[in-house]
């Protein structure tokens, strides 16, 4: 679990990471890591989470935002990726739904 | 500068400076007062900062039919979400859209409802997303089991209706076999199912709807909400930058959105609740993603009260 304060709300989110190497099929060069859900005083923050991913072997720094009540990534600008995202998305959610569920 | 509005002795009679003086004072009076607010905080609605985040917004509760009002309620626990303009079959509906059961027909509201924002002629609709678990529910004609039938209650039920069954003895569950049983008896239509009655193991369909209400009880009893519940977000209020509409969504993959108003009014209905808005500069809806939406109004007024 990391700790961070959000700078935007000012409120104090703690992130939950689940593991997701070797569950989703790699997308390209695109190989999906994490996805990390917001918490707030122990309770999920808002229905988006954010994905981690490395590109061609390399951890990037940014992450592709999801929401998962809708089962859709977000702000994805390149229609050729957001298409190729469009079939991850509900893997994932259903991975999150698993995690929860336990 | 203030000195230089100064009137010097001698130029004035002793009236004038007094006028002049209680002008002063008044003008400190009104500097004061504007200081109190600006730093209690009150005043016109700060883009994207509400005052206070507040995290024990929950899903919306009951849906409400005041008859002498003739206006539907979506009670959420610290505020309702009033819509005119519809009749109590959309109410009705909409109750049943939200997994909330009947609509709770009253008299009228107890009490004027204290409205905090009105906005007229705006379009309402009830999103529900097919891939979130909650509106994954099984055919109930499919189900031949009393485990079926508890497990698919169990996992729509709110954390408030879990925790009020938890909170009784077994002897107090007779209670729920008129409404709550009516109801399972309706939708697991156990007056015609008898092969379900049958394997709950008993005869009358009452009587069986009376054994799903405690085993139902029996398996809450067993188990914590902690962990469902800190799966489960508050109220998300999203603001679509493109579709310029409101989006109510709360943890049980149903949105309620508001078009016709504008980015002011969300604004003020997130300070109002406490919450955040979060603005969606991105697409409104996947294209892949074809939710059941209902139409609860077109052109009918919301109000948010608080109750």
């Amino acid at each position: 679990m990391k700790h961070i304060v959000d700078n935007v709300n000012k409120l104090e989110l703690t992130f939950k990471t689940i593991d997701l190497e070797g569950r989703v099929p790699s997308t390209d060069a695109i190989e999906f890591l994490s996805v990390e859900e917001p918490y707030r005083e122990g309770r999920r923050y808002s229905p988006f989470v954010r994905v981690r991913y490395a590109l061609n072997g390399v951890k990037q720094d940014k992450a592709f935002p999801m929401d998962v009540d809708k089962g859709i990534f977000l702000s994805i600008d390149d229609d050729v990726l957001e298409e190729k995202l469009r079939t991850i998305a509900p893997k994932i959610v259903e991975i999150l739904q698993e995690h929860a569920a336990r | 500068m203030l000195h230089d509005r100064m009137p010097k002795c001698g130029d004035v009679s002793g009236d004038e400076v007094g006028e002049y003086l209680i002008q002063m004072c008044k003008i400190l009076l009104c500097l004061l007062l504007c200081g109190a607010i600006v730093f209690n905080g009150c005043g016109p609605t700060k883009r994207g900062a509400p005052n206070m985040e507040n995290p024990k917004m929950k899903e919306p509760k009951s849906v409400h039919w005041y008859i002498e009002e003739q206006y539907s309620e979506i009670d959420f626990d610290d505020f309702g979400l009033v819509i005119e303009g519809v009749n109590s079959y959309f109410a009705e509906e909409l109750a049943s859209n939200l997994g909330l059961g009947h609509i709770q027909a009253s008299r009228r509201f107890s009490g004027p409802p204290q409205v905090i924002l009105q906005k007229r002629n705006v379009i309402i609709t009830l999103w529900k997303y097919p891939q979130h678990p909650h509106n994954l529910r099984p055919d109930p004609s499919t189900l031949t089991t009393l485990a079926e039938v508890v497990e698919d209650i169990i996992a729509t039920m709110g954390e408030d209706n879990r925790a009020n069954i938890r909170s009784k003895t077994k002897d107090q569950l007779i209670e729920f076999n008129f409404g709550w049983g009516q109801g399972i008896r309706n939708y697991y239509q156990l007056w015609h199912n008898k092969p379900l009655v049958k394997a709950i193991g008993e005869e009358h369909p009452k009587d069986a709807s009376m054994v799903v209400i405690e085993e139902v009880w029996k398996q809450l009893k067993q188990t914590d909400d902690k962990d469902t519940q800190a799966n489960n977000y508050n109220i998300s209020l999203q603001w679509h930058v493109d579709k310029k509409c409101l989006e109510i969504s709360w943890s049980r993959g149903k949105s309620i959105v508001i078009e016709g108003v504008n980015l002011d009014f969300a604004e003020a209905f997130a300070n109002e609740l406490g919450l955040h808005l979060f603005q969606m500069a991105t697409r409104y809806q996947h294209p892949d993603v074809k939710p059941q939406v209902m139409r609860i109004g077109r052109g009918v007024m919301i109000k948010l009260v608080k109750t």
